[in-house]
């Protein structure tokens, strides 16, 4: 029988809603293995001290009959670019005082509404500027990066310190962490959950979502933050349909596409061909294969960079006035700094730019449902490296990590990524889907479907010796 | 940026142009990095978006009650 830690939240929520599991007894285990082993993985920035009185007030409710969903009593985490009640939100950035509200990001407080007991903090890289999120490492090896910039959350699910995390996602940091340490993470449409009270990095590009350790998971999660909020200029008023009925959705109805341009070059071949498999796994089991090109995603790059930079150094205008920034870490600093330089023309080519990619990817999603793809062309890398080499090709690990899953930033559909096999140095591949805009389920269904084909997400890592 | 032999180097266009001061040993940093993006930004830049509007739009609605929704 699977560990209790590692037992997915519909398969506890019954459980607890029976009385036959206890969300006290749930968190003291939770607690008890973040003191255990998170002294190396460092995922944690802050334990909630009230997380016990949490659990018990769940428990109190259930006794008087009275059941939130399927989160009641589930220890979640939260990334530390959310603002919190009564914890400290330092946004990778302890060295500087932030000054940011005392009160719930609109995600925060809909999971607890939710019934979620909210374990703590969790690590990020400085400013969700970065895929590295030190000094967090990654639970299938202590020598390697867990991604970023939700780093910490894609560590602390992998490691079982929690059931769900809630992540941001600006140019793939959920995505990236989630292929990294091996779990499922989805960035939803943009609009789908609500900004507000996350701090932001670039506003038209930032998209609040959960990981998790499966795609049934994040629907449970996705369901319980998504919908429209007074409080955010950007969040969407669209009806949330019911996820998990969409997921019940079968691969034989499933249109899949595959974009053989960009999305397939100077990938690790090790990388390819679990990806390669899933897709032949999916198509064996009923979903229709149609491949296709976009020559425009040549272009992205210095689209996503260009509003990025711009966005960045606006949000930090203040820190950068009051040189602030000067005691950000390097590799930020000359980010935020770097965004200066950006005119206001290239700022309104990359935004005119993001309608006709969106138009071309519009024109694939009339003929395919979901579009696969590697989420990263490589692995989590070593600590140490800056720099890898793919199919000859020197390349940075920041611009490769991002490299496959900054599209979807641009045109703001959802895109999740699962394991979908491990490659001979041990780590978890990840698999990329997108969808159209609003249709998760479709997202979700497909996720769903090949993991139960594959059951990929159902190895954990050894935390022996952590 | 060097290989365009600006007359004037970034650190004197930085205050004047762009509102912000660098250092000298910030302002090679900077050009450092800008390196790789700059081609990215060039490849942007050569591409012809005539009629096409851009995808962040006023709302001035929206923006009357301060960004919130009614």
């Amino acid at each position: 029988m699977t560990d209790i830690c590692y037992r997915s939240i519909s398969e506890l929520a019954p459980a607890i809603r029976s009385g036959s599991i206890s969300p006290v007894q749930l968190t003291e285990q939770l607690l008890d293995r973040i003191e255990r082993y998170d002294k190396q993985l460092l995922s944690f920035v802050h334990v909630a001290a009230d997380a016990l009185d949490q659990a018990r007030r769940a428990e109190e409710e259930l006794r008087n009959g009275h059941w939130r969903g399927q989160l009641h009593g589930i220890p979640v985490a939260i990334k530390d670019n959310y603002t919190t009640a009564g914890m400290p939100t330092r946004v990778g950035c302890p060295q500087v005082e932030l000054n940011l509200p005392d009160r719930d990001a609109t995600c925060v407080a809909r999971l607890r509404n939710a019934g979620a007991v909210i374990l703590g903090k969790l690590n990020m890289h400085q400013f969700a500027w970065g895929n590295v999120t030190p000094p967090t490492t990654n639970p299938w090896d202590k020598s390697r990066v867990p991604g970023g910039s939700s780093g910490g959350s894609g560590a602390a699910v992998a490691a079982g310190l929690c059931y769900a995390a809630m992540g941001s996602d600006t140019g793939g940091s959920i995505r990236i962490p989630a292929s990294a340490c091996g779990t499922f993470g989805i960035k939803p449409t943009y609009g789908r959950v609500s900004k507000a009270g996350i701090v932001p990095h670039s506003w038209s590009l930032d998209h609040p979502g959960p990981l998790t350790r499966g795609a049934a998971d994040a629907a449970i999660m996705l369901q319980a933050l998504a919908g429209p909020d007074p409080d955010d200029p950007a969040a969407a008023d669209v009806s949330v349909p019911s996820y998990s009925t969409e997921m019940e959705r079968p691969l034989s109805s499933i249109r899949i596409g595959v974009c053989r341009n960009h999305f397939f070059e100077r990938i690790d071949p090790d990388v390819a061909n679990a990806v390669e498999d899933a897709i032949k796994t999916m198509a064996r089991n009923g979903a229709r294969i149609t491949n296709f090109t976009i020559p425009n995603l040549t272009y992205g790059l210095g689209a996503i960079f260009v509003i990025e930079l711009a966005s960045s150094s606006s949000y930090h205008d203040s820190a950068l006035k009051a040189r602030l920034h000067e005691t950000f870490e390097p590799d930020v600093r000359t980010l935020v700094e770097l965004g200066k330089f950006i005119t206001a023309a290239d700022y309104l080519q990359a935004e005119r730019f993001r309608r006709v990619l969106a138009r071309d990817f519009a024109k694939v999603f009339d003929d395919v449902d979901v579009i696969a793809a590697p989420t990263m062309p490589i692995t989590a890398w070593k600590l140490s490296e800056d720099t890898i080499t793919v199919e000859g090709q020197q390349e940075s690990v920041l611009a490769a990590s991002w490299r496959l899953t900054y599209p979807f930033n641009l045109i703001g559909v959802p895109a999740s990524s699962q394991i979908c096999g491990f490659h001979p140095n041990g780590m978890p591949i990840g698999l990329q889907l997108a969808g159209k805009p609003f249709n998760e389920g479709a997202v979700l269904a497909t996720a769903c479907a090949y993991e139960k084909l594959t059951r990929w997400n159902e190895h954990y890592p050894s935390l022996a010796g952590t | 940026m060097k290989d365009r032999n600006l007359a004037r180097p970034l650190e004197a266009l930085s205050e004047e142009v762009f509102g912000t001061f660098l250092e000298p040993e910030r302002a090679d940093a900077i050009e450092r990095a800008l390196g790789d993006i700059l081609l990215e930004i060039r490849r942007l830049r050569s591409l012809n978006l005539s009629g096409v509007d851009p995808v962040v739009v006023f709302d001035p609605a929206n923006a009357a009650r301060g960004g919130k929704k009614l």
